[in-house]
């Protein structure tokens, strides 16, 4: 049976697992000797090594330094030792350094084989949490040798696994519902005939697609066996139906040939289990039954979720047609779950990312708010005063600031192009360069602060100019409070200003034009200048209120009804005055959107 | 390109073993190949080179690269307390069938950077039996028993250390044999008074007293079957009647004649008894 060849297997974490649930299935007649190299705590050892042992139908040991590769032992490599092979096939344990953090390294490992080996050697890796054994199995593929991936998707940690696809590149990546199919393969092929097999450009998939023949007397099993021998599936054998359902839950076949009249559990009562559970549901089945020309048997057999009713002996041609036809079905059903399952991923992943960027959303919304002035703020400045600001966002476009500078205040409400995002970045510019043209340069006086800030952002944005829009820009508005002459001076690029003086309600008119980096650069905005007294009152407001669709017409809100509504309440106290505006506009959406940031500053002088 | 450095395999690694023969007296002629092959391609990898002719060259331009080389190709990887469990029955063994030996005689060969031997000084000093001590600590590496004769190791063990202490079944705590000294461990003279550290090569070397104890512990693996056994038999001469033998823990004296002339004492720590 002895043939020429070994083969190595290396995992990490959730790797045990597969290796506890593989080695009870690997035939009496499997022709390697099989290694086994498993990151571990050197703790537990021993512990692995006799439940490995009791799994396996073959003999198992646990390396000692100089043992050889025999027949089809296995291989268990000890804890913190590396383990190196010589052609001979002489087991040699090194105890240096780690590599990959590891020890025993599947690196290392893979390395040796790939040495002393070559082409006659097979390198598998399994799931694992690190890279550790992908350039290994990458040496192996080199040196000729076959290699093979546990497929991510069906790794507990799927990192080992995925690194090794990368770098290796390897020859089959693998469900490990399937390593069984290859281990039963390899029983009948040389390492050499099992990669000719795949070189002839048949897919994994075909390869490995398996029936399960289910009979109760053995002879039939034999005959069926050698009957269907030569096919390119694997064939399993079950003697009653309840090992056919214990098999069929672990291996899902692609096809299972099914007698009928079996003692305890028959073929009918099988392929009802078999068809009620998630995990066999979809495999085909053929009845295969002397009672096969029995009309009744026949619409019953269907009627149990088979395919197909066969009379015994089958007829060979037409068995293996039907088997193909099965096959066939079985490979678009496992297809399309495939791709269901990676629509579930792709759903999984973009609600995922939906809530990474809900999260950063937040987050700088905090930062955002940070930056802008707190109301109790205003009142060390002013005896009374209101902020309204409700982003329509998280993150919002509109901003506002108050500066102090010697006797003057000046106060400042903005509104940036977009909202969202984009709208926020523009705020932060917007507010470093205000800040930098007052601190920095002293400049207090509205309509030359809008004109210097109109000369800084078409320098901020001169290279910027093909990435951003024609018309991206701020909306401003600026007023000046001299304290020792008790004058209040405004400029506006595009936003009005209300000025509560006694007992008129002045609308301050902005010049019409928006400062971005279309607009002339030596543009001259113009000044106003009124006398303030104690008791007067300013509101600088941005569009968002008065864009602002609803009321019982679907309408916007308009300067007009802002104008009525603060000359009504004007006299009141501020606060007051934010409840009143708030519900007014609260009222006003209604059931409608609202369509942009909303802000508005009220200050008493 | 794949692989830009030279590929070691077995030839190669036969060629490179005549060089250090000839060049130096140091015979790795019956090491085990794998491990040397693992070796020479690191530190061909680690140097860039690219033929065994620049290997020549550069080994061969000095002493002291040579020396650096076989230093390179060594292994010394070592740890205090390794296998807990073994130190546990070397504890039983000395308050019993090991209480009354005076001198009691302890070879460790192959001791490398020394953990291991302050690890036997502790338990004697426990088991007040380290002023009847006289411990033979031996390597073929002179720079890792220069390291060894400090008993200076670095901060950032310790804590495993600790801990294959306890395993051990310690009555103390470790630090109690310790200072901490410029960023090092560094263990009490004390400790070290009994030590004698000397350089011995496996290979070449002969008996040179004879011995309660020798511990040789993940020294064998680097040697092939046939010098695995000239090394036992070496230690086999050098034992005393009753004396014991301890090798790494998947060591076995299953390939080795002496196997009939001794019993096992503890099988899974590779512990055996000359018999008497
Ligand atoms: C991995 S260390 C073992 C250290 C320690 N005994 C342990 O188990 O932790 C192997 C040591 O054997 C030494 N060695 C290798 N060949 C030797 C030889 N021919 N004679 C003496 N020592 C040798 C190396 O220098 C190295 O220090």
């Amino acid at each position: 049976m002895e043939k020429e060849g070994v083969i190595v297997i290396g995992g990490s974490a959730g790797s045990i697992e597969v290796i506890i649930n593989l080695l009870p299935h690997i035939p009496e007649n499997f022709p390697f000797p099989i290694v086994i190299v498993l990151h571990r705590k050197s703790t537990n050892e021993y512990q692995l090594e006799d439940i490995l042992g009791k799994k396996c139908k073959l003999k198992l040991f646990e390396v000692q330094d100089k043992m050889k590769l025999e027949g089809n032992n296995i291989y268990l490599v000890p804890g913190d030792y590396h383990l190196l092979v010589d052609a001979s096939g002489c087991l040699c344990l090194d105890y240096s350094e780690k590599v990959n953090f590891s020890r025993p390294s599947i690196d290392v490992t893979f390395d040796s084989f790939a040495k002393a080996y070559g082409k006659n050697c097979m390198g598998i890796v399994l799931s694992g949490a690190n890279a550790d054994g992908a350039a290994g199995l990458k040496r192996i593929k080199s040196a000729g040798g076959l290699t093979l991936v546990q497929s991510p998707e069906s790794s507990k940690v799927p990192t080992m696994p995925l690194a090794a696809i990368t770098i290796s590149q390897p020859d089959m990546v693998v469900d490990v519902m399937k390593f069984i199919g290859v281990f039963n393969e390899l029983c009948d092929l040389s390492l050499n005939q099992f990669r000719s097999k795949l070189n002839r450009g048949e897919t994994f998939e075909n390869i490995l697609q398996s029936v399960l023949i289910v009979d109760d007397l053995n002879d039939n099993l034999f005959t069926l066996n050698a009957l269907l021998r030569s096919e390119e599936f694997i064939i399993h054998k079950a003697d009653s139906g309840r090992a056919a359902i214990d098999m069929a839950i672990r291996n899902q076949y692609d096809c299972i040939i099914l007698d009928v009249q079996m003692p305890e559990m028959d073929g009918f009562e099988v392929a009802k289990i078999l068809s009620e559970m998630d995990e066999t549901k979809n495999i085909p089945i053929i009845f295969l039954s002397a009672l096969g020309s029995h009309k009744e048997k026949v619409i019953k057999g269907i009627d149990c979720g088979a395919i197909d009713f066969l009379a015994k002996p089958p007829d060979p041609e037409l068995l293996k047609a039907k088997i193909k036809l099965c096959l066939k079905i079985s490979k678009k059903t496992k297809q399309n779950r495939r791709i269901h399952s990676s629509v579930i991923r792709d759903r999984d992943n973009i609600s995922r990312q939906n809530a990474n960027v809900a999260a950063s959303l937040k987050y700088a919304r905090n930062i955002q708010q940070a930056l802008l002035p707190k109301e109790k703020f205003f009142n060390s400045f002013f005896n009374e005063n209101f902020v309204l600001y409700q982003p329509k966002e998280s993150i919002g476009g509109d901003f506002y600031t108050i500066k102090e500078q010697d006797d003057k205040l000046i106060l400042i409400c903005g509104d940036c192009t977009g909202h969202g995002v984009p709208g926020a970045l523009m705020t932060m510019i917007s507010l470093n360069i205000i800040n930098n043209l007052i601190d920095g340069k002293g400049i207090t006086q509205p309509d030359k602060l809008l004109n210097a800030m109109n000369r800084e952002f078409r320098n901020a944005f001169k290279n910027e100019f093909s990435s951003i829009q024609i018309d991206d820009g701020v909306e401003i508005a600026v007023c000046t409070f001299l304290r020792k002459e008790n004058k209040i001076q405004f400029a506006s690029s595009r936003r009005p200003i209300l000025f509560s003086h006694g007992n008129k309600l002045i609308k301050i008119k902005a010049d019409n034009i928006g400062i971005n980096a279309m607009m002339q650069e030596d543009y001259t905005f113009s000044l106003k200048e009124y006398d303030i007294n104690e008791g007067d009152a300013i509101y600088l407001f941005t569009d968002g209120v008065v864009d602002q669709f609803g009321g019982n017409h679907g309408k916007k809100f308009m300067m007009k009804r802002l104008v009525e509504l603060i000359q009504s309440f004007s006299h009141k106290p501020m606060q007051e005055q934010k409840s009143e505006l708030n519900e007014t506009m609260q009222t006003w959406m209604g059931d409608y959107f609202q369509i942009d940031d909303i802000l508005i500053l009220g200050i008493r002088y | 390109m794949e692989f830009k450095t030279m590929q070691i395999g077995e030839k190669e690694a036969g060629e490179i073993i005549s060089e250090i023969y000839d060049n130096s007296g140091y015979d790795f002629f019956q090491y085990s190949a794998p491990s040397l092959i693992r070796r020479f391609q690191r530190y061909i990898d680690l140097k860039s080179i690219s033929s065994l002719d620049e290997l020549f060259t550069l080994i061969g331009s000095e002493p002291e690269k040579m020396n650096e080389f076989i230093e390179e190709i060594t292994v010394n990887v070592t740890e205090m307390f390794r296998d807990p469990y073994f130190f546990k029955i070397i504890r039983q063994a000395l308050m019993t069938e090991l209480y009354d030996k005076s001198p009691l005689k302890i070879w460790h060969a192959g001791c490398s950077t020394g953990e291991e031997v302050y690890s036997m000084a502790i338990i004697l000093k426990e088991k007040n039996l380290l002023k009847n001590s006289i411990i033979y600590a031996t390597d073929i590496n002179q720079s890792v028993l220069d390291i060894a004769k400090n008993g200076a190791y670095s901060l950032e063990n310790i804590n495993q250390y600790e801990k294959n202490y306890t395993d051990s079944e310690a009555s103390e705590n470790l630090n109690a044999y310790y200072e901490v000294k410029n960023g090092e461990v560094v263990f009490n003279t004390e400790l070290r008074e009994k030590i004698i550290f000397s350089t011995h090569n496996l290979v070449s070397d002969s008996v040179f007293n004879k011995f309660d104890i020798i511990v040789c512990r993940n020294v064998l693996i680097y040697f092939n079957k046939e010098l695995q056994n000239t090394v036992l038999q070496t230690f086999y001469d050098s034992l005393n009647p009753d004396g014991f033998l301890a090798l790494g823990s998947k060591e076995s004296l299953l390939f080795s004649p002496i196997n009939q002339l001794m019993d096992e004492y503890n099988g899974q720590f590779k512990i055996w008894k000359k018999k008497g």
